[in-house]
């Protein structure tokens, strides 16, 4: 197992700690609870609309789990597929093991190209691997264009949501942070304070070198990747700047170019509650000839960065499955208690928790499987059904089973996945008893975890409605 | 330099074929082959009207291309636009057709609108199928207002049509970028309150005409 963080070094010791002290103080933070609350409220409004457009939507997620299972178990073919079609297009993939390594081959096309200033389209893998700080370095100025990552830019930041980075800010600290940075009067409203931005970016469209975009989707095929964006900024990044740069995780492979007619609208209703994001846009390779517009060169940067840890996992595999919509993060209850920030990680929420264990290192970031009340929302609410609630148990299985504890929180651990996947204990109990079980087991996690809530549903109650529906 | 890049692809892909040696079952058993998972619901003119104004996109319906020439003049004139980009040979060819006069030397950074045609139109999901072949990247984006001009056989159901409409239309290898655009540029990063036209269009036009 790789066990390298994004910069190389092993973390200290003190992730849990650090973790449970900033989740502590999140917790009890009202303001910061009533603007999460406020923004997942809107979400929650918008989403069972955009369900509507699905004529059967168990059936389309059974499906998308499908097809995403079918591209992982043959993601080497898939790979491979994808760099030959969109090699004979023009484009170059590179392979990246570590962050390191990705890392070193955008700093060698930024050097060739002269680079002084990049403009990004949002991406969590340029924050996975600290692009932004290494660009810095260089003295190359690289500018987050999605209006959310701008925000976040200019407060020095890292996103808090996967898909609403600047979820926990008001319009009131948005405000506030244009007048002190940009210079601008306080108290602009949201309108005002987004054509500033506009304003502010549209010439470094034009100006910049390169520009850089995550992906979405790797489409074998056609040989195409796919980025989804409300804004346009994605589009004007892939549009104007001499050289394109992608940066991928290998996971996020589809089969056929066809698949897109499912997973866009699943991305969307899943992350925004949209029928379809404002802007779909899939890229086959740079400028083509008798094109009028348009890179001259594009790179494709596949990223294991740990990835192929999960892979080998066969239980937490389907983890790769993830779209990255942040539906499990909008309905996890400990991510609307302790924020987005106090995981420490790129990718928060159940499926932060589910995969930056095995990405990294087990035993630094195993807490972060305890960060749940398995409640099983997540799971509920993921349209590619992952089985998150069934993966955090697993980790904390694993980290028990390798050693990572001390003895007596092992036992209790053990206790804990039987009690809680066993008929005859748990589900007898209710909510209450649960409660009480578990606080008893583990009264130096719960302290920091303000109140447990369970659901008065039993585990296997709702594993059980779940299974049901999928016969 | 190569040396590092290749051996980074032979380590990844041996991972990967090693874990891949313990296979996982299939999720789910499909029920039936292909289901249908939307449902085709009414004309799709209507469909696309629909759907393109609740995105907050202006619709409008044309019988023929003059009746097309007088709706434009009428939005150039009362919206006092002049600045109109336009890099389409057939769009210039219609505007010439019908006497709407084309200023010489236009900017995209700088026009009042940019006017295009699309691949096809999306029923369903109110959305133009525009591609860099016929349109290029950025002329649909970078202006403050985007006119799309689309005729009624354009119109498809669903995302899948069009990317069949696309893959037979270019046999050879499909444009380099190919976009779905449904209505105008927007984002609710800031208190999920609504604003359209962060960096691409704030307003966006199709023009339906009938026929061809
Ligand atoms: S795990 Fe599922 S719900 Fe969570 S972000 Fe990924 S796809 Fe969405």
């Amino acid at each position: 197992m790789t066990n390298f963080t994004a910069t190389g070094k092993i973390m200290s010791g003190k992730t849990a700690s650090t973790f449970i002290a900033k989740s502590t103080i999140k917790a009890s933070n009202l303001d910061h609870r009533r603007k999460i609350n406020f923004n997942i409220g809107k979400y929650n409004a918008v989403v069972p609309q955009g369900k509507t457009q699905f004529n059967d939507l168990m059936a389309v997620r059974e499906h998308a789990k499908n097809t995403k299972w079918n591209a992982v178990e043959h993601l080497d073919v898939m790979l491979e597929t994808f760099e030959k079609n969109i090699s004979a297009r023009g484009a170059k993939v590179i392979w990246a093991e570590t962050a390191e390594d990705a890392l070193k081959e955008i700093g060698k096309i930024c050097k060739e190209k002269n680079c002084k200033t990049i403009v990004k389209s949002k991406s969590m893998v340029t924050e996975e691997i600290h692009l932004n700080k290494f660009l810095e370095k260089q003295g190359i100025e690289s500018i987050e264009t999605d209006l959310g990552e701008y925000i976040q830019q200019l407060d020095n930041e890292p996103p808090y949501h996967i898909v609403t980075p600047a979820m926990h800010k008001s319009k009131e600290d948005i405000a506030k942070l244009f007048a002190e940075k940009l210079n601008v009067p306080d108290g602009l409203s949201p309108q005002q304070l987004t054509l500033i931005a506009r304003e502010k970016l549209r010439k470094k469209y034009t100006e910049a070198e390169i520009g850089i975009t995550g992906a979405n989707f790797i489409i074998a095929d056609t040989g195409s990747i796919s980025v989804t964006e409300n804004e346009g900024n994605g589009r004007l990044s892939s549009g104007f700047p001499k050289t394109h740069i992608v940066i991928t995780g290998i996971e996020k492979v589809l089969p056929s170019i066809n698949d897109l007619a499912l997973f866009l609208p699943l991305l969307a209703t899943f992350g925004t509650g949209q029928k379809l994001t404002v802007y779909n846009t899939i890229i086959s390779g740079p400028r083509q000839k008798n094109e009028i517009d348009g890179p001259e060169e594009m790179y494709v940067i596949l990223l294991d960065n740990g990835r192929t840890n999960l892979l080998a996992n066969d239980k937490a595999r389907e983890a790769l499955y993830c779209i990255r919509c942040g539906a499990c993060l909008n309905a996890c209850p400990v991510y609307k208690n302790i924020g987005g920030h106090s995981y420490g990680t790129t990718y928060s929420g159940p499926i932060g928790s589910v995969i930056t264990p095995q990405l990294r290192n087990l035993k630094e970031w195993k807490h972060l499987s305890y960060a749940s009340s398995l409640c099983g929302n997540c799971t509920e609410v993921c349209p590619v059904r992952i089985n998150l609630h069934e993966l955090l148990l697993e980790n904390r299985h694993e980290s028990v089973v390798e050693g990572d504890s001390p003895v007596s929180e092992r036992v209790a651990w053990k206790m804990w996945k039987v009690a809680s996947l066993n008929r005859s204990m748990m589900n007898m109990a209710n909510g209450n008893l649960k409660n009480k079980v578990v606080n008893t087991m583990f009264k130096a996690w719960t302290k920091h975890r303000a109140d447990l809530d369970f659901s008065q549903k039993t585990f296997n109650q709702m594993w059980k409605e779940e299974r049901g529906k999928n016969s | 330099m190569y040396v590092k890049t290749l051996s980074s692809r032979e380590n990844i892909l041996k991972k990967i074929k090693q874990a891949l040696a313990k296979p996982v079952p299939l999720p789910f058993e499909e029920t039936s082959e292909s289901p249908a998972f939307f449902i085709n619901e009414g004309e799709l003119e209507l469909q696309f009207a629909e759907n393109f104004a609740a995105l907050q996109g202006r619709f409008s319906f044309c019988s023929d291309e003059a009746e097309l020439a007088q709706q434009l003049q009428t939005l150039f004139g009362t919206r006092q636009w002049k600045k109109l980009f336009v890099n389409e040979q057939n769009i210039r060819e219609l505007f010439a057709r019908q006497q709407i006069e084309l200023p010489p030397g236009i900017n995209l950074a700088d026009c009042d609108a940019s006017i295009t045609s699309c691949e096809c139109l999306i029923a369903r999901t109110g959305s133009m199928l525009l591609s860099s072949a016929q349109t290029g990247r950025t002329s649909s984006v970078y202006a403050p207002v985007h006119i799309c001009i689309a005729y009624t056989s354009q119109l498809v159901f669903d995302l899948k049509d069009g990317f069949e409409l696309i893959k037979r239309k270019y046999p050879s290898g499909i444009p380099s970028l190919i976009t779905f655009a449904s209505g105008p540029s927007r984002t609710a990063d800031i208190e999920k309150t609504l604003v359209t036209g962060v960096h691409g269009p704030k307003e966006v036009f199709c023009f339906l005409v009938e026929g061809r």
